[in-house]
Protein backbone atom coordinates (compact mmCIF):
# COMPACT_ATOMS: atom_id res chain seq x y z
CA UNK A 1 0.00 0.00 0.00
CA UNK A 2 1.15 3.25 -0.99
CA UNK A 3 2.18 5.15 2.11
CA UNK A 4 0.97 8.83 2.43
CA UNK A 5 3.55 11.44 4.24
CA UNK A 6 1.89 14.86 4.52
CA UNK A 7 4.37 16.33 5.95
CA UNK A 8 7.10 15.11 3.17
CA UNK A 9 4.29 16.32 0.37
CA UNK A 10 4.38 19.86 2.54
CA UNK A 11 8.19 19.94 2.34
CA UNK A 12 8.37 19.28 -1.25
CA UNK A 13 5.50 21.55 -1.84
CA UNK A 14 7.64 24.56 0.14
CA UNK A 15 10.65 23.84 -2.39
CA UNK A 16 8.85 23.73 -4.88
CA UNK A 17 7.32 27.38 -4.31
CA UNK A 18 10.69 28.49 -4.66
CA UNK A 19 10.88 27.28 -8.10
CA UNK A 20 7.21 27.83 -9.70
CA UNK A 21 8.36 31.54 -10.62
CA UNK A 22 11.12 31.15 -12.95
CA UNK A 23 13.38 33.73 -11.53
CA UNK A 24 15.60 30.73 -10.17
CA UNK A 25 16.29 29.46 -13.67
CA UNK A 26 16.35 33.03 -14.87
CA UNK A 27 19.10 33.33 -12.20
CA UNK A 28 20.76 29.88 -12.44
CA UNK A 29 21.17 30.66 -16.52
CA UNK A 30 22.55 34.05 -15.70
CA UNK A 31 25.10 32.65 -14.02
CA UNK A 32 25.59 29.80 -16.49
CA UNK A 33 26.21 32.47 -19.08
CA UNK A 34 28.77 34.41 -16.52
CA UNK A 35 30.55 31.27 -15.77
CA UNK A 36 30.76 30.69 -19.52
CA UNK A 37 32.60 34.21 -20.15
CA UNK A 38 34.65 33.39 -16.85
CA UNK A 39 36.24 30.35 -18.26
CA UNK A 40 38.77 32.68 -20.88
CA UNK A 41 39.77 34.12 -17.70
CA UNK A 42 43.11 32.42 -15.67
CA UNK A 43 40.92 33.68 -12.45
CA UNK A 44 37.82 31.71 -13.41
CA UNK A 45 37.24 29.86 -10.09
CA UNK A 46 37.01 33.10 -7.88
CA UNK A 47 34.97 34.67 -10.63
CA UNK A 48 32.71 31.59 -10.27
CA UNK A 49 32.40 31.66 -6.06
CA UNK A 50 31.94 35.92 -6.25
CA UNK A 51 29.10 35.09 -8.88
CA UNK A 52 27.75 32.45 -6.87
CA UNK A 53 27.24 35.05 -3.72
CA UNK A 54 25.71 37.53 -5.81
CA UNK A 55 23.23 35.74 -7.99
CA UNK A 56 21.75 34.10 -4.60
CA UNK A 57 21.15 37.61 -3.22
CA UNK A 58 19.67 38.75 -6.86
CA UNK A 59 17.53 35.23 -6.54
CA UNK A 60 16.23 36.25 -3.18
CA UNK A 61 15.41 39.53 -3.85
CA UNK A 62 13.52 39.61 -7.22
CA UNK A 63 11.78 35.73 -5.86
CA UNK A 64 10.29 37.84 -2.91
CA UNK A 65 9.18 40.87 -5.26
CA UNK A 66 7.62 38.85 -7.61
CA UNK A 67 6.30 35.47 -5.36
CA UNK A 68 5.30 37.79 -2.49
CA UNK A 69 2.40 39.73 -3.41
CA UNK A 70 1.35 36.29 -5.10
CA UNK A 71 1.63 33.39 -3.23
CA UNK A 72 3.51 34.50 -0.08
CA UNK A 73 7.04 34.13 0.77
CA UNK A 74 9.00 30.93 2.40
CA UNK A 75 12.07 31.13 3.60
CA UNK A 76 13.57 27.02 3.62
CA UNK A 77 15.65 25.63 6.39
CA UNK A 78 19.35 26.13 5.62
CA UNK A 79 20.38 22.96 5.30
CA UNK A 80 23.85 22.13 3.75
CA UNK A 81 23.54 20.61 0.69
CA UNK A 82 25.21 17.31 1.09
CA UNK A 83 23.31 15.37 -1.63
CA UNK A 84 23.72 17.80 -4.16
CA UNK A 85 27.40 18.64 -3.41
CA UNK A 86 27.83 14.59 -3.64
CA UNK A 87 25.62 14.24 -6.82
CA UNK A 88 27.80 17.06 -8.37
CA UNK A 89 31.03 15.46 -7.43
CA UNK A 90 30.17 11.79 -8.31
CA UNK A 91 29.37 13.19 -11.66
CA UNK A 92 32.76 14.73 -11.72
CA UNK A 93 34.65 11.80 -10.69
CA UNK A 94 32.75 9.63 -13.04
CA UNK A 95 33.40 11.35 -15.95
CA UNK A 96 37.45 12.18 -14.95
CA UNK A 97 37.23 8.56 -14.92
CA UNK A 98 35.60 8.23 -18.30
CA UNK A 99 38.89 10.47 -19.45
CA UNK A 100 41.31 8.62 -17.86
CA UNK A 101 39.98 5.04 -19.20
CA UNK A 102 39.69 6.60 -22.90
CA UNK A 103 42.96 8.36 -22.60
CA UNK A 104 44.84 5.53 -20.86
CA UNK A 105 43.44 3.15 -23.86
CA UNK A 106 45.22 5.60 -26.55
CA UNK A 107 48.50 5.54 -23.95
CA UNK A 108 48.22 9.44 -23.53
CA UNK A 109 47.16 8.51 -19.93
CA UNK A 110 45.82 12.46 -18.85
CA UNK A 111 47.20 13.91 -21.95
CA UNK A 112 46.28 17.83 -20.85
CA UNK A 113 46.74 19.28 -24.56
CA UNK A 114 43.42 17.68 -25.01
CA UNK A 115 41.57 18.79 -22.64
CA UNK A 116 39.42 21.79 -24.02
CA UNK A 117 37.60 18.61 -26.08
CA UNK A 118 36.33 16.76 -23.17
CA UNK A 119 35.55 20.59 -20.94
CA UNK A 120 32.13 20.42 -21.74
CA UNK A 121 31.77 16.75 -21.21
CA UNK A 122 33.12 17.43 -17.64
CA UNK A 123 31.10 20.57 -17.08
CA UNK A 124 27.92 18.99 -18.16
CA UNK A 125 28.07 16.19 -15.93
CA UNK A 126 28.60 18.34 -13.04
CA UNK A 127 25.64 20.23 -14.55
CA UNK A 128 23.58 17.73 -15.03
CA UNK A 129 24.57 15.83 -11.44
CA UNK A 130 22.92 19.08 -9.91
CA UNK A 131 19.82 19.41 -12.01
CA UNK A 132 18.90 15.96 -11.46
CA UNK A 133 19.49 16.12 -8.04
CA UNK A 134 17.01 19.02 -8.05
CA UNK A 135 14.45 17.06 -10.35
CA UNK A 136 14.21 13.78 -8.02
CA UNK A 137 13.99 16.02 -5.10
CA UNK A 138 11.71 18.52 -5.82
CA UNK A 139 10.05 16.63 -8.14
CA UNK A 140 10.10 20.13 -10.92
CA UNK A 141 10.11 18.72 -14.99
CA UNK A 142 12.16 21.78 -16.13
CA UNK A 143 15.31 20.26 -14.13
CA UNK A 144 14.82 16.23 -15.45
CA UNK A 145 14.61 18.81 -19.01
CA UNK A 146 17.90 20.86 -18.51
CA UNK A 147 19.77 17.45 -17.21
CA UNK A 148 18.75 15.74 -20.35
CA UNK A 149 20.09 18.85 -22.34
CA UNK A 150 22.82 19.20 -20.12
CA UNK A 151 24.20 15.61 -21.16
CA UNK A 152 22.96 16.21 -24.91
CA UNK A 153 24.89 19.48 -25.24
CA UNK A 154 27.85 18.43 -23.77
CA UNK A 155 27.78 15.27 -26.09
CA UNK A 156 27.47 17.66 -28.85
CA UNK A 157 30.31 20.51 -28.39
CA UNK A 158 32.56 17.30 -27.47
CA UNK A 159 32.31 15.33 -31.06
CA UNK A 160 31.26 17.84 -33.34
CA UNK A 161 33.69 18.37 -36.29
CA UNK A 162 34.05 22.20 -35.78
CA UNK A 163 37.39 21.77 -37.80
CA UNK A 164 39.61 24.78 -37.53
CA UNK A 165 35.97 26.89 -37.14
CA UNK A 166 36.51 27.46 -33.59
CA UNK A 167 39.60 27.50 -30.90
CA UNK A 168 39.09 23.86 -29.46
CA UNK A 169 38.84 25.87 -26.15
CA UNK A 170 35.63 27.65 -26.93
CA UNK A 171 33.95 24.35 -26.72
CA UNK A 172 33.43 24.82 -23.61
CA UNK A 173 32.33 28.28 -23.97
CA UNK A 174 30.12 27.62 -26.40
CA UNK A 175 28.27 24.62 -24.69
CA UNK A 176 27.71 26.99 -21.34
CA UNK A 177 26.15 29.68 -23.35
CA UNK A 178 23.56 27.70 -25.59
CA UNK A 179 22.64 25.52 -21.98
CA UNK A 180 22.25 29.17 -20.37
CA UNK A 181 20.19 30.62 -23.55
CA UNK A 182 17.90 27.61 -22.83
CA UNK A 183 17.38 27.79 -19.26
CA UNK A 184 16.66 31.48 -19.49
CA UNK A 185 14.07 31.26 -22.14
CA UNK A 186 12.46 28.34 -20.34
CA UNK A 187 12.62 30.27 -16.79
CA UNK A 188 11.50 33.86 -18.61
CA UNK A 189 8.14 31.53 -20.14
CA UNK A 190 7.87 30.15 -16.99
CA UNK A 191 7.98 33.50 -15.33
CA UNK A 192 5.60 35.45 -18.04
CA UNK A 193 2.78 32.36 -16.97
CA UNK A 194 3.25 32.37 -13.57
CA UNK A 195 2.26 36.64 -13.12
CA UNK A 196 -0.58 36.15 -16.02
CA UNK A 197 -1.94 33.26 -13.88
CA UNK A 198 -0.93 34.51 -10.20
CA UNK A 199 -2.70 37.89 -9.47
CA UNK A 200 -1.11 40.13 -6.53
CA UNK A 201 -3.03 39.28 -3.89
CA UNK A 202 -4.09 43.18 -2.58
CA UNK A 203 -1.98 44.42 0.45
CA UNK A 204 -4.71 43.95 3.28
CA UNK A 205 -5.59 40.35 2.04
CA UNK A 206 -2.31 39.42 2.28
CA UNK A 207 -1.45 40.02 6.28
CA UNK A 208 -2.98 39.89 9.62
CA UNK A 209 -5.54 42.00 10.72
CA UNK B 1 -7.65 -4.59 37.22
CA UNK B 2 -8.11 -4.62 33.63
CA UNK B 3 -10.78 -1.83 34.12
CA UNK B 4 -7.99 0.43 35.72
CA UNK B 5 -5.55 -0.16 33.23
CA UNK B 6 -8.10 0.64 30.62
CA UNK B 7 -8.90 4.11 32.89
CA UNK B 8 -4.76 4.81 32.65
CA UNK B 9 -4.67 4.02 28.37
CA UNK B 10 -7.50 6.45 27.99
CA UNK B 11 -6.33 8.95 30.11
CA UNK B 12 -3.29 9.67 27.80
CA UNK B 13 -5.55 10.60 25.21
CA UNK B 14 -6.43 13.22 27.37
CA UNK B 15 -3.32 14.25 27.55
CA UNK B 16 -3.13 15.19 23.86
CA UNK B 17 -2.39 19.14 23.54
CA UNK B 18 -5.93 20.84 22.61
CA UNK B 19 -4.22 24.08 21.05
CA UNK B 20 -2.34 21.30 18.98
CA UNK B 21 -5.55 19.23 18.40
CA UNK B 22 -7.51 21.66 16.13
CA UNK B 23 -7.40 20.83 12.35
CA UNK B 24 -6.98 24.54 11.81
CA UNK B 25 -3.75 25.02 13.97
CA UNK B 26 -2.76 21.44 13.30
CA UNK B 27 -2.23 22.71 9.65
CA UNK B 28 -0.47 26.07 10.97
CA UNK B 29 1.98 24.13 12.62
CA UNK B 30 2.77 21.44 9.88
CA UNK B 31 2.79 24.23 7.40
CA UNK B 32 5.69 25.85 9.78
CA UNK B 33 7.57 23.33 10.85
CA UNK B 34 8.57 22.02 7.22
CA UNK B 35 9.91 26.02 6.58
CA UNK B 36 11.94 28.61 8.65
CA UNK B 37 9.78 31.35 8.40
CA UNK B 38 7.30 32.04 6.25
CA UNK B 39 4.41 35.12 5.51
CA UNK B 40 0.75 35.20 6.19
CA UNK B 41 -0.29 34.59 2.06
CA UNK B 42 1.89 31.69 2.18
CA UNK B 43 0.22 30.20 5.12
CA UNK B 44 -3.43 31.31 4.33
CA UNK B 45 -2.52 29.42 0.91
CA UNK B 46 -1.08 26.25 1.73
CA UNK B 47 -3.51 26.12 4.60
CA UNK B 48 -6.87 27.20 2.72
CA UNK B 49 -7.79 29.06 5.78
CA UNK B 50 -9.21 32.65 5.45
CA UNK B 51 -8.01 35.67 6.46
CA UNK B 52 -10.02 35.87 9.41
CA UNK B 53 -9.62 32.37 10.48
CA UNK B 54 -5.96 32.26 10.45
CA UNK B 55 -5.70 35.29 12.46
CA UNK B 56 -7.43 33.55 14.89
CA UNK B 57 -5.66 30.78 15.34
CA UNK B 58 -2.34 32.66 15.26
CA UNK B 59 -3.12 34.91 17.96
CA UNK B 60 -4.12 31.40 20.26
CA UNK B 61 -0.65 30.15 19.24
CA UNK B 62 1.48 32.95 19.75
CA UNK B 63 -0.30 33.69 22.97
CA UNK B 64 1.22 30.00 23.81
CA UNK B 65 4.36 30.91 22.18
CA UNK B 66 4.15 28.27 19.73
CA UNK B 67 4.56 30.83 16.82
CA UNK B 68 6.62 33.95 16.52
CA UNK B 69 4.47 37.06 14.36
CA UNK B 70 6.88 39.65 13.36
CA UNK B 71 5.53 43.01 11.65
CA UNK B 72 7.86 43.54 8.84
CA UNK B 73 7.52 45.81 5.85
CA UNK B 74 8.68 45.42 2.47
CA UNK B 75 9.10 48.64 0.82
CA UNK B 76 5.85 50.55 1.53
CA UNK B 77 3.82 47.20 2.10
CA UNK B 78 3.21 45.79 5.23
CA UNK B 79 4.23 41.92 6.02
CA UNK B 80 3.45 39.33 8.91
CA UNK B 81 6.53 37.26 8.99
CA UNK B 82 5.60 33.74 10.97
CA UNK B 83 7.68 30.85 12.60
CA UNK B 84 7.51 28.14 14.69
CA UNK B 85 8.90 28.44 18.09
CA UNK B 86 11.44 26.31 19.54
CA UNK B 87 8.67 25.81 22.15
CA UNK B 88 5.45 25.01 19.70
CA UNK B 89 8.21 22.62 17.38
CA UNK B 90 8.18 20.78 21.07
CA UNK B 91 4.72 21.20 20.93
CA UNK B 92 4.04 19.49 17.80
CA UNK B 93 6.74 16.26 18.63
CA UNK B 94 5.16 15.55 21.82
CA UNK B 95 1.46 15.65 20.53
CA UNK B 96 2.43 13.31 17.88
CA UNK B 97 4.38 10.99 19.94
CA UNK B 98 0.89 10.86 22.40
CA UNK B 99 -1.02 9.86 19.46
CA UNK B 100 1.27 7.20 17.88
CA UNK B 101 1.34 6.50 21.65
CA UNK B 102 -2.47 6.31 22.00
CA UNK B 103 -3.37 5.47 18.49
CA UNK B 104 -0.43 3.44 17.52
CA UNK B 105 -1.67 -0.09 18.08
CA UNK B 106 -5.31 0.40 16.37
CA UNK B 107 -6.45 -2.86 14.54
Amino acid sequence: MKQHDPIARLRQRAYRHTFEDGIADIVVGVYTLMIGVATQRRIFIVLAAVYLVIMQQAWRSLHRQVSGPRTGYAELAEEPPQKLLVGIMAAGIATMGVVAAATWSSGNLWNLTFWPNWAPVLAGAILAGGFLHTATRFGLWRCYAYTAAALGGSLFFWLFPFGSAINPSDRLTLFLFSLAGAIIATGIVVLVRFTRRTPAVAAGDANDR
Amino acid sequence: MTGDNDAVDLESIARVDRLVHEPGRLMVLACLSVVERADFLYVMRETGLTQGNLSSHLAKLEAAGYVAVEKTFAGKVPRTMLRLTDHGRQALRAYRDTLIEVLGRLP
